[in-house]
């Protein structure tokens, strides 16, 4: 369903993914582990499309096509999701009115009947209060002066509403405290079916004890050196990446 | 926009016998001798059968005009202007017109079907000419009217200038440049020399006009300069929200359009003027488009009054213009609210003044500015108390926000402070877009146009908010037209 | 003076002294050239009116009527030490070994001067017959958009000045002063220019003062810097003139890559003071710091134009002007940031304040942008008012006497702008002497 094959990418001349590869089936939940610097940022971005990067091969596709042909909001319509390791601030521009453009984007593009305002208001509040989102977050300018835990929990409100194929999460728990963590995890846990598929980056082993994850990869300049399930993450945890670089 | 609805219908019901302006059986002269001088101006005079006084008060305007000279200290760049090349008045007359909507620029009408402006009012805009009275509307005769008689009954007096004149002169005389005095600058009093028409309102005191006023200006000939004259008095504890909207046709020539408005706000009135100017701004290499050369003044005369000026200004090749306060009454209150924003080549040149005259007034300036293409954007204002203003208040931020690298921003306040009570501050900042927002928009399948009207509206929100209602939907289309094609 | 004399505008005046003056300069001199090319600019352009944009706010022959005859009333003090000893701020700043270079009325007192030999400074006179190279190259190119009238002035009338060569690696961070003190009335003419090679560091404190009430000074100076790459500059000002000195003060400076430049600026007094100030950022990842504090009373008028321009990316620039104004004085800035189209992620804050203490006192500020690059952080801020009323009725409130907590606000108003003074010597007396003449403050007085 979402394979990244053979991908090689640069940024000013220097190789940051080399010869990348994944495979992620329907219902999936990978967790990309990986020491600093190893690429896994830049898979994420590569994969939603952000400039800066220059791919020299590879592809990444999405149910057969080719996503490295469109433009971000073509591949997030199609059906993929990045929730950003640091969400951007848009001044002026309430979180209502963004997810109103961004919903009535991804209903145009899929043919799908624009909601009426009442019915999307009533559709954004349902999904937030799950999060435990009040009004007053949804009514204030995106993400400006929000807390991190706030930023978070306004990334997994998004999910929730775009209804993803893939969900790729850059580090969802970077400084997110336990509490916080646990709700974000809630919020995603509730949003696994059998149709969407994961990919978790973490540095750390602390989020996959709230998201179980299928598969374990650890990434290491720019490609994945050793594939395995949960445990990994665990040998990981006690004996440092240094293992597992030859 | 219910009110140009309003004055569609109107004008379509007003056929050519209704129509009472002097002019009217006289299709043998369309235009007024080509150039600007004495005949001229008797000319125009003579056609509009104005009183004597008032073509005296045009020829000492034109007197003073002569020894004036065009200013050149705003940070605007055009080719000079031949005013002899000109023509300072034209009637209707039968010039082809695009008999229906198949026959108007598709580019055009493109931009009205973004704005949503329904067919009747496309049509309207673009030109189509139905009949000689639908002409007239369009060119320097004015034919707002149409909600007169509902507002004579409160004993309101909202009609054009001309037939103020006509009508009531002793408030024409004891008002008209009372605020901007004839040779107040350059274009000022070129256009009390050859004004052709424009608005007159009159509140009576303690009445709170029931509805927004409104006119929608064209620029529709070739050659004709555009002078419109507004005047707008609001007597003792009244109130009145007057609306100001523009769009102009797809044209080749540069057109000169240098306005007056003048306000005046006695003890405890209120005035609040909205523009959203959309005139033709040269094509995307900057040939053609209007030159906007306009001077916007409000006297708050009496106590506690206070005048607020809302622009959004989106269109023009050229553009300068300082809509002002003058805080005369003690505790009277002048407030200036601005989106500026320019495109390809356009020059923008725009503030305001704010003058402390009184004890205990206070002002406030939100400006924002946008500047994409090629483009140069300046916020170039005043704020001064005098000996006398005893706690003079102000607060000005002035943002700039610049998309792409090969335009500019510029502020240029002048602060000047003579009375130890005043408080004023003074904030500016420039900053872009960030390729950030923009891909963070992108992934949630925003694309670049969408997220760019997105995050100016952000910009420019404490602004629009200050509009009315149904202004305000219109000019945060526009806000996102006017930036298209800006990122490429 | 005859009274044929007065009623030529004082113009005029100027112009038939300078017409005297080329006719006696050097026509084989390196800088005769440009002297002739500025007295025909200046005899085409004469003063600057204030219909000129930069000078809007400053009329200068309102108060300049007539320019003052030379007097040698009073003779220089001979003994450098008891010079020094007797001017409070040297005698707190200067260490041993520091260079000072002392002038009386626009002329260079070898005498009250300490010039010890250094390897790393090279310094020598205006006056000489023979100018160094570098200077004459320095000194003969364009420096600025805004070279004025005054500058041409300057630039033809010149008389002496100090040639300051900072040495490439210059490790150790040299102090030079550069004293100057109004002795006699007359009309004084001078120019330093200051050449810091690339990877040198320095300390230039300024010092100007008139030495008594009564003298009828008129002046034109200017500094003309070139700073190179990876250097680090300090620059204080102190100037307290009497209330009838007249005087145009030019800075023009061209910064090099990876330089920091620092300047700070103190000025009281004069009839007529105008600070000009340009700035170019020539080189990336420079970072300079312009600010001052002017403390008006009386009659004074100062004028600060201050032009800062980014010409290259990554540079980083601040401006912080405070503004005390009492009595009848006027106070104006004039500030302007330019970033040019290449000067991406330029970093620029400029903030202007002015806290007016008297009704007959007026400030006037026009901070401009001049913006032609998107990707770069501008600000400015300018704020004008009194001492808050609220805060003085609670330092009331709380048994403090009124002159006192007026001290208190007064203080906390300029404080902050003492940040911006990064040598800590210097930061410590600067501050005491800001805090005396502050202290006046409260008593209605600025003098010194």
């Amino acid at each position: 369903m979402f394979k990244v094959s053979n991908l090689t990418v640069s940024v000013e001349d220097k190789e940051i993914l080399k010869d990348f590869s994944i495979d992620v089936s329907p219902g999936e939940v990978h967790a990309i582990m990986g020491p600093n610097g190893s690429g896994k940022s830049t898979l994420a971005h590569v994969c939603a499309g952000k400039e800066d990067y220059t791919v020299l091969n590879g592809e990444v596709l999405l149910n057969d096509e080719n996503l490295l042909d469109l433009d971000p909001d073509e591949r997030s319509t199609r059906g993929l999701f990045l929730a950003f390791q640091y969400p951007i601030e848009i001044p002026g521009v309430t979180t209502m009115t963004f997810l109103k453009s961004s919903l009535e984007a991804h209903y145009k593009a899929n043919c799908k009947e624009v909601l009426s305002t009442p019915d999307f208001m009533k559709l954004v509040r349902e999904k937030a209060a799950e999060l435990n989102i009040d009004d007053d977050m949804i009514r204030r300018p995106l993400n400006v002066g929000f807390s991190g835990g706030e930023k978070k929990r306004n990334e997994i409100l998004q999910m929730a509403l775009l209804d993803p194929k893939i969900c790729i999460l850059d580090e969802t728990d970077s400084g997110l405290d336990i509490d916080a963590l646990k709700l974000v995890a809630e919020g995603v846990n509730k949003l696994r079916s059998e149709s969407r598929s994961f990919i978790v980056i973490t540095h750390y082993q602390r989020l996959l004890d709230y998201i179980k994850p299928d598969y374990v990869h650890i990434m290491y300049k720019g490609k994945i050196i050793e594939t395995g399930d949960s445990t990994l993450a665990l040998d990981l945890e006690k004996s440092g990446y240094n293992n597992y670089i030859k | 926009m219910p009110a140009v609805k309003e004055t569609v219908k109107q004008v379509d019901e007003i056929s050519v016998d209704k129509y009472k302006f002097g002019w009217s059986t006289d299709f043998d002269v369309e235009k007024s001798p080509i150039g600007l001088s004495e005949d001229t101006i008797r000319f125009i005079s003579k056609k509009k059968n104005e009183p004597e006084w008032m073509l005296e008060w045009r020829l000492d305007a034109f007197h003073r005009y002569n020894t004036m000279t065009e200013p050149e200290w705003a940070k605007v760049n055009y080719p000079k202007i031949n005013y002899d090349n000109m023509y300072f008045y034209s009637a209707p007359k039968n010039v082809e017109g695009p008999k229906s909507l198949d026959e108007v620029d598709p580019e055009l009408l493109k931009t009205y079907e973004k704005l949503g402006i329904p067919l009747k009012e496309q049509e309207m805009l673009a030109g189509v000419k139905k009949n000689i009275a639908v002409d007239a509307v369009f060119d320097s005769v004015s034919v707002v009217t149409t909600f007169k008689d509902k507002l004579a009954e409160d004993g309101i007096i909202f009609c054009s200038i001309s037939e103020a004149i006509q009508n009531h002169p002793d408030l024409v005389k004891k008002y008209l440049s009372s605020v901007v005095p004839k040779s107040d600058n350059y274009y000022s009093a070129l256009n009390s020399a050859v004004f052709t028409d424009g608005s007159f309102v009159y509140i009576p005191p303690d009445t709170r006009c029931p509805m927004e006023l409104s006119t929608y200006f064209r620029i529709n000939d070739q050659n004709t300069g555009q002078f419109e004259r507004t005047l707008i008095i609001a007597d003792k504890g009244s109130y009145v929200s007057y609306l100001e909207g523009c769009t102009a046709p797809q044209r080749d020539e540069n057109q000169l359009h240098a306005a007056v408005v003048e306000l005046i706000a006695l003890e405890n009135a209120e005035i609040k003027y909205s523009t959203v100017q959309n005139w033709y701004p040269g094509d995307e290499n900057g040939v053609g488009g209007i030159y906007n050369f306009v001077t916007k003044r409000g006297d708050c005369r009496g106590k506690n009054s206070k005048i607020s000026w809302t622009q959004v200004e989106t269109g023009s090749a050229v553009t300068w213009k300082y809509p002002s306060c003058i805080l005369r009454g003690d505790n009277s209150v002048g407030e200036f609210y601005s989106i500026a924003i320019s495109n390809s080549y356009q020059q923008i040149d725009s503030g305001t003044k704010m003058i402390h005259l009184g004890k205990n007034t206070t002002s406030k300036i939100i400006s924002k500015g946008i500047s994409a293409g090629h483009s140069s954007n300046a916020y170039r204002g005043l704020v001064s108390s005098h000996r006398k203003a005893e706690n003079a208040r102000n607060f000005t931020q002035c943002d700039s926000l610049l998309i792409g690298n090969n335009c500019s921003a510029h502020t240029v306040p002048y602060i000047e402070t003579k009375n130890p009570t005043t408080i004023f501050e003074h904030e500016a900042t420039t900053s872009k877009i960030s390729d950030d927002q923009i891909f963070y928009c992108g992934q949630r399948g925003i694309n670049v146009e969408v997220a760019i009207a997105l995050i100016v509206n952000g910009f420019c929100k404490e602004v629009l908010q200050e509009l009315p209602m149904e202004f305000a939907v219109e000019a945060q289309k526009l806000v996102g037209i006017s930036l298209e094609g800006s990122v490429g | 003076m005859s009274t044929t004399d007065i009623q030529i505008s004082a113009e005029e005046q100027i112009l038939s002294y300078c017409k005297k003056n080329i006719a006696t300069q050097d026509k084989k001199h390196c800088f005769y050239n440009s002297r002739l090319g500025a007295y025909e600019l200046f005899k085409r352009d004469g003063l600057p009116g204030v219909k000129n944009e930069n000078w809007k706010y400053t009329n200068i022959l309102q108060k300049l009527e007539t320019i003052p005859v030379r007097s040698q009333i009073h003779s220089a003090p001979l003994n450098v030490n008891n010079f020094i000893n007797n001017f409070d701020i040297m005698r707190k700043l200067r260490d041993t070994n520091d260079t000072v270079l002392v002038f009386m009325d626009g002329k260079m007192q070898e005498q009250l001067s300490l010039l010890y030999e250094k390897r790393n400074i090279e310094i020598s006179s205006l006056k000489d017959d023979v100018i160094p190279e570098w200077a004459n190259k320095i000194n003969n190119k364009k420096h600025s958009e805004n070279e004025d009238e005054l500058f041409n002035l300057n630039t033809l009338l010149m008389e002496d000045g100090a040639l300051i060569n900072v040495k490439k690696n210059n490790i150790r961070i040299e102090n030079v002063y550069i004293v100057h003190v109004g002795n006699n009335n007359g009309f004084y003419n001078y120019r330093h220019i200051i050449n810091i090679e690339d990877h040198a560091q320095v300390n230039i404190i300024e010092l100007k003062i008139s030495n008594k009430s009564d003298i009828d000074a008129l002046y034109t100076s200017s500094i003309i810097w070139s700073i190179g790459n990876h250097c680090v500059v300090n620059n204080v000002k102190y100037q307290a003139h009497n209330q009838i000195t007249i005087g145009f003060n030019q800075q023009y400076a061209d910064i090099g890559s990876n330089t920091e430049f620092n300047s700070f600026t103190i000025s009281s007094g004069s009839k007529l003071l105008r600070e000009s100030r340009n700035i170019n950022c020539n080189g990336s990842n420079s970072n300079i710091s312009i600010s001052g504090v002017n403390l008006l009373d009386g009659n004074s008028h100062i004028d600060t134009f201050l032009s800062v321009r980014h010409k290259a990316p990554n540079t980083i620039s601040r401006e912080k002007y405070k503004s005390i104004i009492n009595d009848n004085a006027k106070g104006v800035f004039q500030g302007n940031i330019i970033v040019d189209q290449i000067a991406q992620k330029t970093i620029a804050k400029q903030s202007i304040d002015a806290l007016i203490l008297s009704s007959h006192a007026e400030h006037d500020a026009k901070p401009e942008l001049e913006i032609y690059a998107d990707d770069v952080q501008c600000g400015h801020g300018a704020t004008t008012g009194q001492i808050s009323q609220d805060s003085l009725f609670y330092l009331k409130s709380r048994g403090i006497p009124e002159d006192e907590a007026r001290r208190l606000l007064i203080h906390a108003f300029v404080t902050d702008t003492l940040d911006e003074i990064k040598d800590k010597k210097i930061l410590e007396t600067f501050g005491d002497v800001m805090n005396n003449m502050l202290n006046r403050v409260s008593k209605g007085n600025f003098n010194v």
